[in-house]
């Protein structure tokens, strides 16, 4: 930079501010100051933002990561979503014709397709997942025949007293909220954990109770890897 | 070209820091966190493009980049919700509800919430991350004289924001400002 009124420019203002002159560009811009109040006040802010750069968002640094980043991490997203459509297409649609309901052929596909839906692109039918989880052999292959008759009962249980998560036991239940569906059918997700092993799924109102709808399981395993 | 083992276990180990650049790319957690994860996935699908595994670093950056680029142009845009979350409702909640009250709670953060994402990018990348301006250009794909000129403007408003006397704020998490209030 040479000497002499020449304002400073962006350059030469962060080089400054970074202790990155030498003695003759900073005399230069240090003259830049003393003329131009303004600008002194520019680096004056300049320099107080930059002693705080060094811990921008360390918080998020030191903050538990939740174990969807670390599931994609591992690759396993896209693997568990497809492994999931073709388990809710078949039992939403052995569902919605099992059970007898009234509804049109489009009425039907139109359920079944925001059903299947939610699970590829939104994460309410995905059980949460803790640090650790490991997935079973067969992740998507059970069915509600599976779901062990403690678990069920909790779960039922949960349903039916219309709250959002319950202990019954040693069994943890949490619910949660799907988007309404184009037929007249009440739906949550549910996740239920006994025994380590974690099963998750949908649930759907039909009289005279509930009905579980899809189910996956997975096993909770002990360390990270 | 990295083995699927080596790289999954980097992936892991740049979680944070991946995590970090999207948090100050959306400004909430939970939009941070969606990018991160599409990253991932985008990461997991471009794996063998990766060339040199000395610059991993640079070039998850630049998808998770890409990637928010993508969003905010694409159909999946997000519609912001009828009811903005404020800080009362972020009492207690799952991981990231008390990641983003402890944001909230970071003079610097709110305070850097007022830049523009692309000033925010610039300034974690350089400030945070010790990325040379020329290691910054590239992963953001802009020349190197802009990112001077951005960070120059992002330091020295966020200067100016950190040496005004604290106002009182109240988050809207639907968009990653916050609202100032005057008064009170």
């Amino acid at each position: 930079m040479s000497t002499g009124d020449r304002i400073p420019d962006d350059a030469d203002l962060l080089a400054f501010v970074e202790g990155r002159l030498d003695a003759d560009a900073r005399r230069t811009v240090e003259a830049a100051l003393a003329r131009d109040p303004d600008l002194a006040r520019r680096v004056a802010a300049m320099q107080v933002a930059l002693t705080e750069e060094p811990g921008l968002l360390d918080a998020v640094l030191d903050a538990p990561l939740p174990d969807r980043l670390r599931q994609a991490a591992r690759g396993a997203d896209v693997r568990r979503r497809r492994g999931r459509l073709s388990l809710l297409a078949a039992q939403t649609r052995d569902f919605f014709d099992g059970v007898g309901w009234r509804l049109g052929g489009p009425a039907v596909a139109a359920a079944a397709g925001l059903l299947i839906g939610l699970a590829i692109d939104g994460e309410a039918p995905a059980p949460p997942r803790e640090p650790g989880y490991r997935p079973a052999e067969s992740e998507s292959a059970t069915s509600s025949a599976t779901l062990p008759p403690a678990a069920l009962d909790a779960l039922v249980s949960t349903l039916e007293s219309g709250g959002e998560s319950a202990r019954i036991g040693d069994v943890e239940v949490t619910l949660g909220q799907l988007l309404p569906l184009p037929v007249d059918a009440q739906c949550r997700w549910f996740s239920v954990t006994a025994d380590g092993v974690r099963h998750g799924g949908i649930a759907c109102a039909r009289p005279p109770g509930w009905s579980v709808m899809s189910v996956e399981t997975s096993t909770i395993a002990d360390d990270g890897e | 070209m990295i083995g699927r083992e080596a790289f999954e276990r980097a992936l892991l180990e740049r979680l944070p820091r991946m995590r970090r650049f999207a948090i100050s790319l959306t400004g909430t957690v939970a939009e941070g966190d969606d990018l991160v994860q599409s990253a991932c996935e985008r990461a997991w699908r471009r794996r063998r493009s990766l060339r040199d595994p000395e610059r991993l670093d640079s070039w998850l950056f630049q998808i998770v980049r890409h990637v928010w680029i993508d969003q905010r142009r694409g159909p999946e845009a997000r519609v912001e919700p009828e009811d903005p979350v404020t800080l009362q409702d972020l009492a207690g909640g799952d991981a990231e509800r008390e990641l983003e009250a402890r944001l909230s709670l970071d003079q610097v953060f709110t305070a850097m919430l007022d830049l523009p994402a692309e000033q925010r990018a610039v300034l974690l990348l350089v400030g945070a991350e010790g990325y040379a301006y020329r290691e910054a250009a590239a992963i953001l794909d802009i020349p190197i004289g802009t990112v001077m000129s951005r960070l120059a403007r992002a330091r020295e408003a966020l200067g100016r924001m950190l040496q005004a006397p604290a106002e009182p704020v109240e988050r809207s998490l639907h968009d990653g400002r916050p609202d100032r209030k005057a008064g009170t």
